[in-house]
């Protein structure tokens, strides 16, 4: 038997440590980390506040939304389309070519004059 | 400020014929399409499918009840203004998951450059209204254990940096796979792994020291 047992390196334990947490460690790397954990001390203890810190967190509940939020994602949604059909109309009514704006006013202005000189 | 926030990509193909009435079952790919088509009725089932998700999730990330509120409507105003932009390849929850982050990590960076840690000072009252929530000293052992337990882990988790705490939360809370936390973070796996880890010890680390305290203090 091997006397002097090599240490994990920082990035073994980390391969080891998640692969565990993960079920998905291979059949050899299992074993291993088994034993590292029965033999070293420290290293099983940090294992264990590991997978408590892990399993604290899936098994902490989660806070549910409160009633409101719902319906104010929905109203303000609701007020944006109202404001972007605004804005579009307004877009549509001001994008009358100067071409077309021109003439019409001039035709306007000259209508007004016909009409008063008529008087 | 929300054009990073979202994933660019291909537009989806849009199904011939008439709309089904959308239900919590209803498949991703036809409710993506009817998002697409505005349609009113399939926003609000995925505010409704989603909201608790997103409103945990930003709870965990500012540790505060109130800003969490705030955020969550802006996420998915968010979402509602840049649905055309989703990629039709992507997953519907990992889109809205990056969306929250993108959210949380600047309205995080905002208070800190405002000076106004309201996760500090909204933490406290949020884990006192847990204890009061579960009765306070009042109820059985067990109970008053279990909100104690939710306070510490609540308080951990609001002692990691940001970017340590969106990963355990989307990984260890929310339960999302390697890949969509990749697609979330725009990390690689190896980066994500190793980040995780030493969130995960780290978190472990503050535990093990907050757990002292509290039995120091006779909690």
């Amino acid at each position: 038997m091997n006397a002097v047992r090599r240490e994990l390196s920082k990035a073994e334990v980390e391969r080891l440590f998640v692969g565990a947490i993960d079920g998905a460690l291979p059949a050899a790397d299992a074993r291993r980390l088994e034993t590292e954990l029965a033999s070293d001390e420290a290293l099983g203890s940090e294992f264990a506040r590991y997978q408590r810190a892990v399993s604290l967190l899936r098994g902490d509940k989660k806070t549910k939304a409160p009633d409101a939020l719902a319906s104010s994602i929905l109203r303000r949604t609701r007020r944006r389309r109202f404001a972007v059909r605004t804005q579009q109309a307004q877009e549509a009514f001001f994008s009358f070519p100067a071409e077309v704006i021109i003439p019409l006013l001039l035709a306007a202005v000259v209508a007004v004059m016909i009409l008063s000189a008529a008087r | 400020m929300t054009s990073e926030a979202v994933v660019m990509g291909r537009e989806g193909e849009e199904p011939d014929g008439p709309s089904p009435e959308p239900s919590l079952d209803y498949p991703e790919r036809l409710l993506v399409s009817r998002l697409r088509r505005r349609d009113p009725a399939a926003f609000e089932l995925l505010v409704k499918t989603h909201q608790d998700r997103v409103y945990d999730f930003c709870v965990r990330m500012v540790s505060d009840r109130e800003e969490a509120f705030d955020l969550a409507q802006e996420i998915f105003i968010s979402i509602h203004q840049n649905l055309e932009r989703f990629r039709a390849d992507a997953k519907l929850t990992t889109w809205i998951f990056r969306i929250a982050r993108n959210h949380c990590l600047n309205r995080l960076k905002y208070l800190k450059r405002r000076g106004r840690d309201r996760s500090d000072e909204f933490g406290e009252a949020n884990e006192l209204s847990i204890t009061e929530s579960m009765g306070g000293t009042q109820q059985p052992d067990d109970l008053v254990a279990a909100a104690r337990e939710k306070a510490l882990i609540h308080r951990a988790i609001r002692e990691l940096d940001e970017d340590q705490r969106a990963l355990v939360v989307l990984r260890d809370v929310e339960g999302l796979s390697y890949e969509e936390i990749m697609e979330i973070t725009d990390l690689a796996e190896g980066t994500v792994k190793s980040r995780l880890h030493r969130a995960r010890e780290k978190l472990a680390g503050i535990l093990g020291r907050l757990e002292k305290s509290f039995a120091d203090r006779g909690e």
